[in-house]
């Protein structure tokens, strides 16, 4: 899997690409606009891009692919971490953002679920913990043994993975089983919610499910 | 170099002025006690110079002459005055003396004895017109005599009438005219002075009236720039004397805007450019195989990273004020809160959140809210206890009356500081390196308060009952 990093500081990119090839990607570095564009010409799976750059701001470059219908998926790295900042930088077709100074891991985290919900070719087979969900057949395995589970509970178990490590909002899943949110889903979705941790629990996956009180639900991998 | 330039004007306006108005007051009613004592003397003068004159008229006209038919010569003179008169010149008390001589200086007549004694020292030389003199006191005698010496001319040479007042007499009854009518005066005058100066106490602090309220409003904007409003003194209904010096305090405080902004700038470059090299070492620490000491070094960047995260915002928050717009506080707090949970894990915290069904729609700017709860729930997260069941407990709720509340079970904030705690840089307790015992940036809720400031809210915190902090947040309704 492709990654282009456009990041100008040196050693920070030379830190990015280490920590991704580590973890299997092949990426690119691009320490200026011109160089990104050009590389751009090429597919990629994901793009991490910085804003402040020698020839301009990252920003643009998101616009600009986005307006060419480039939808690869972009996380943003930027020293502006203000709230205003994140927000114009989604706004401009970002998918994530990710404020400086950062933990590797968790621009490796970010990069990851960035690409599973982008759909694409990592899409087909979520992960976490022991558990992996293909998407294309909507089946579940642990450690390779097939695990059996109700259409509702892998619709659960699909969007919670999506979103792993992060928690997801009740109406969220709602909409997702039911389509609406009210009174008589909420019950639902709790009893749904009940049997996937209940099978969760009695396979080996790895995972936790987490209720978040007053939110909504997480799936976290779980402490080894 | 400090410049001190000292007000000649003393301390208080007013006191200056009524100091001055007492000074003037005093001067005119000197001026006024001078020029009437004048006048009293000058017309105790004309009355006695028209008393002399009379006297001499007198004098003249009840003189009977005898002369020598051969030789024309004056033989015998003799004053015939009304028995009323005669008795003035007899008794010395009354002071009155009368002396006639020819013009060889020969005495013709006098009124007693003594008068040539007093009289003939003093004597012009044949004057042509009647004269004024007075006379010297002399040895041994406390009074001296006003005289007039009047020519009469008769067929054979002018004769000299000179007739006199003991000074002392109509000195005493001057003097007394005086000593009368001066505390008299000053009765009437004085009471009417002390109106006068209450008067104008009063009438000064009214006009000063202006001053104190342009005192006020300076204070006020002095204020609003101080916290990096923009602010200034409106000129329009100020005293035009007071003009000039609202003009240079508004001028003051715009350089000292400029100068804050300018400061605020250089302070969010900086911060803003500590970033990447923070970034870097960070990546650096990860990149490291496990040794002694990491953990520390770990916490050390992640506090840094705090303090400078926290200065930008501080620094931009000052110059970005928050536009504000309605919205549903319960839904923004809920995925803030959200957001906040992997954070919380991390630590080791459950973090829940509660609110009402129904919307609680507040005046906001979404983002700065994020900000000022975001901070709370930090704190909260970095105050409480790790994987404790019962004490490991982070409690968001939005209530139906727009506020926001935070509580931990951590070890709380005594009462004492409990004021000091949304001032930039309280760090609460420090150990014996002088690091904060969370090692807070002490600007957190510096921020918060700033931004509950602009959203014409407020922020506090309270202990909580069986340990821990309650930080609440209030927000207007809309």
């Amino acid at each position: 899997m492709r990654i282009l990093v456009i990041e100008d500081e040196r050693a920070l990119a030379g830190f990015i690409e280490q920590t991704l090839r580590q973890h299997g990607f092949a990426a690119s570095v691009a320490g200026t606009l011109a160089e990104a564009r050009q590389l751009l010409t090429q597919p990629f799976d994901a793009v991490i891009c910085d804003r402040r750059l020698p020839d301009g701001d990252g920003l643009d470059l998101v616009k600009e692919l986005r307006a060419a219908g480039n939808h690869v998926p972009l996380l943003m790295l930027t020293a502006l971490g203000l709230p205003k900042e994140r927000v114009s930088g989604l706004e401009a077709g970002a998918d994530d953002y990710l404020p400086k100074p950062f933990s590797l891991f968790e621009l490796l985290a970010r990069v990851k679920a960035l690409l599973r919900r982008s759909g694409g070719p990592a899409g087909l087979l979520l992960e976490l913990g022991h558990l992996q969900l293909d998407t294309l057949h909507d089946t579940v395995q642990v450690k390779g043994k097939t695990v059996a589970l109700g259409k509702r509970e892998v619709v659960l178990l699909r969007h919670l993975l999506q979103r792993a490590g992060q928690v997801v909002g009740k109406d969220v899943l709602e909409q997702a089983l039911y389509g609406d949110t009210d009174e008589k889903s909420r019950t639902a979705l709790e009893v749904a919610i009940h049997r996937l941790r209940k099978v969760l629990g009695s396979v080996d996956s790895g995972t936790n499910l987490v209720t978040v009180r007053g939110i909504g639900y997480l799936l976290e991998e779980a402490p080894k | 170099m400090e410049l001190r330039i000292v007000s000649t004007t003393g301390n208080s306006l007013l006191s200056g002025l009524v100091l001055r108005f007492a000074l003037v007051l005093a001067v005119v009613m000197g001026i006024v006690f001078w020029q009437i004592e004048r006048t009293l003397d000058a017309t105790g003068d004309m009355a006695q110079d028209e008393l002399l004159r009379r006297q001499a008229a007198e004098i003249v006209n009840s003189l009977s002459i005898d002369t020598n038919r051969k030789t024309g010569e004056i033989s015998k003179m003799r004053v015939n005055l009304t028995p009323q008169s005669a008795a003035a010149y007899l008794e010395r008390s009354q002071g009155y003396v009368y002396y006639i001589q020819d013009e060889a200086g020969k005495m013709l007549v006098q009124s007693d004895p003594l008068a040539a004694v007093w009289v003939q020292p003093a004597l012009p030389a044949r004057p042509s017109v009647p004269t004024l003199l007075d006379t010297e006191a002399r040895d041994g005698e406390s009074s001296a005599l006003y005289l007039l010496v009047q020519p009469v001319i008769l067929p054979n040479g002018p004769i000299y009438v000179i007739v006199g007042q003991y000074r002392t007499i109509d000195d005493v009854l001057l003097q007394s005219a005086k000593s009368g009518l001066l505390p008299g005066l000053l009765m009437v005058l004085g009471p009417l002075c002390l109106m006068a100066l209450v008067a104008a106490v009063a009438l000064m602090r009214q006009s000063l009236r202006p001053v104190r309220t342009l005192a006020k409003a300076m204070s006020r904007v002095g204020r609003e720039v101080r916290m990096g409003h923009e602010a200034k003194v409106e000129l329009e209904n100020v005293p035009s004397e007071v003009k000039p010096v609202v003009h240079a305090f508004n001028e003051v405080l715009a350089e000292f805007a400029k100068s804050l902004s300018a400061q605020q700038a250089l302070t969010a470059d900086t911060a803003h450019q500590l970033k990447t090299p923070l970034a870097v070492m960070q990546a650096r620490l990860e990149q490291l195989d496990d040794f002694k000491g990491r953990k520390e070094l770990e916490r050390d960047v992640l506090r840094m990273n705090r303090l400078v995260r926290q200065l930008l915002h501080y620094a931009v928050l000052a110059q970005h004020p928050a536009t504000l717009q309605p919205g549903d506080l319960a839904e923004d707090v809920r995925e803030l809160t959200g957001s906040m949970v992997p954070l919380a894990r991390q630590a080791g915290v459950d973090l829940r959140f509660e609110a009402p069904d129904e919307p609680v729609m507040i005046m906001m700017d979404p983002l700065q809210l994020a900000e000022a709860v975001g901070n709370l729930i930090e704190n909260a997260i970095r105050h409480s206890p790790k994987g404790d069941k019962k004490l490991s407990v982070v409690d968001v709720e939005v209530t139906e009356d727009g506020k926001v509340e935070v509580r931990d079970r951590g070890p709380g904030i005594p009462i004492t500081d409990q004021a000091m705690v949304f001032t930039r840089f309280w760090q609460g307790p420090t150990n014996q390196s002088g690091e904060s015992a969370h090692g807070g940036a002490g600007l957190g809720l510096a921020i918060v308060a700033e931004i509950m400031r602009q959203h014409s809210g407020s922020a506090s915190v309270a202990s909580r009952e069986g340990g821990g902090s309650v930080f609440t947040l209030e927000f207007v309704k809309s």
